[in-house]
């Protein structure tokens, strides 16, 4: 019995093909195929993006370059199990080549928590404690916040993150273990207040 | 464990505030913006020629050396020499030809040989040994 394709146009058949289809397909330039594979990973891609450039507001034009790198040439992915890791790395290269250009935009909730009026403020929601660990982790240095991003926000195995950043696991051990060390020190006191204000939240 | 460092955050703590940080989202409508791009660039890859990626040009062939089309010519004259040349030896006259040549080239490089002027010749000092008083050796 013959396997069938989907077919361009047909947009809903695209729903369930495997990612090595998709790639197949989308080298043929088939445009809805594509459109799948962006449908299943640009949300992963814009946190990476997000979380590297510090919430700039260029995050969504980076992420877009990313898929683009990938449209220009989608047979470069050898295996469809490696497209995420590829993705990431790219959208990673993509901000520290635009961002090192020009300096990035300080998030506005770092200026505002970070100045001493947490411990005066009653009640402090858990939308700002989320602002003053962003603010946090915009502190770290590229490399440590791109490992703890992969490993923590996006649940890559170390392995899988190794991969991708290129680098060996004790490698990534080493900048994961720096960034956490990092993230303690650069939140001081004010990380016990915060974890005391999100535990107040949840009773 | 230091002052300050009992301050600080526990693994487990860090982990409850990381799970606290932000999960952004893509502006809305990114699907819609990514297609119109895409379709953009399918539409001017379609122009240049229907491809995504650039094609090689084919290469030029190198023009043809000049040894090489002098090759037939080159070659007729090589067997015309050759014919010519065994017509000359098949008749004769070229030994007869290349006889007179070495005797001429005898001629200029050594003129006494022209005729029996070395007989009467001996190696030097033959003629004192010949005359040598036999007594006056003892």
């Amino acid at each position: 019995m013959a396997i069938r394709t989907p077919e361009a146009g047909t947009g809903p058949d695209w729903k369930g093909a495997a990612d090595d289809v998709l790639l197949a397909a989308s080298a043929r330039h088939e445009q809805m195929a594509f459109a799948e594979l962006v449908s299943r990973y640009h949300r992963d891609v814009f946190r990476v993006v997000w979380r590297l450039s510090n919430g700039h507001a260029e995050a969504d034009d980076v992420t877009q370059e990313a898929f683009m790198r990938l449209w220009a040439n989608p047979a470069q992915i050898r295996e469809a199990k490696a497209l995420k890791g590829w993705l990431m790395r790219v959208a990673a290269n993509l901000v520290m080549d635009r961002f090192r250009r020009k300096p990035m935009e300080e998030l506005e909730a770092a200026d505002e928590v970070a100045d001493g009026a947490l411990g005066a403020e009653a009640h402090v929601d858990r939308a700002r404690v989320g602002k003053e660990i962003d603010a946090a982790i915009a502190s770290l240095p590229e490399r440590q916040k791109l490992a703890l991003t992969l490993v923590h926000f996006e649940q890559m195995t170390n392995i899988a993150a190794a991969a991708t950043m290129e680098i060996s696991v004790d490698a990534l051990e080493s900048l994961l273990s720096r960034a956490r060390r990092g993230l303690k020190e650069e939140l001081g006191e004010r990380g016990k207040l915060l974890l005391a204000a999100l535990e107040t939240e949840h009773d | 464990m230091t002052d300050g460092e009992k301050n600080f955050l526990s693994e487990f703590e860090l982990n409850k505030l990381l799970a606290a940080a932000g999960k952004p989202e893509p502006l809305r409508g990114f699907e819609q913006r990514m297609a119109q791009r895409i379709a953009a660039a399918a539409s001017v890859s379609t122009a240049v020629g229907g491809n995504n990626v650039i094609a090689f040009r084919p290469r030029v062939s190198a023009p043809v050396a000049p040894s090489r089309r002098l090759r037939l010519p080159f070659a007729a004259a090589m067997a015309a020499s050759l014919v010519i040349g065994l017509w000359l030896g098949g008749s004769g006259q070229v030994s007869n030809i290349l006889d007179q040549a070495s005797e001429t080239a005898m001629l200029i490089t050594n003129p006494d040989s022209a005729g029996d002027s070395n007989i009467g010749f001996a190696p030097a000092g033959l003629e004192e040994l010949g005359n040598a008083d036999m007594d006056s050796l003892s």
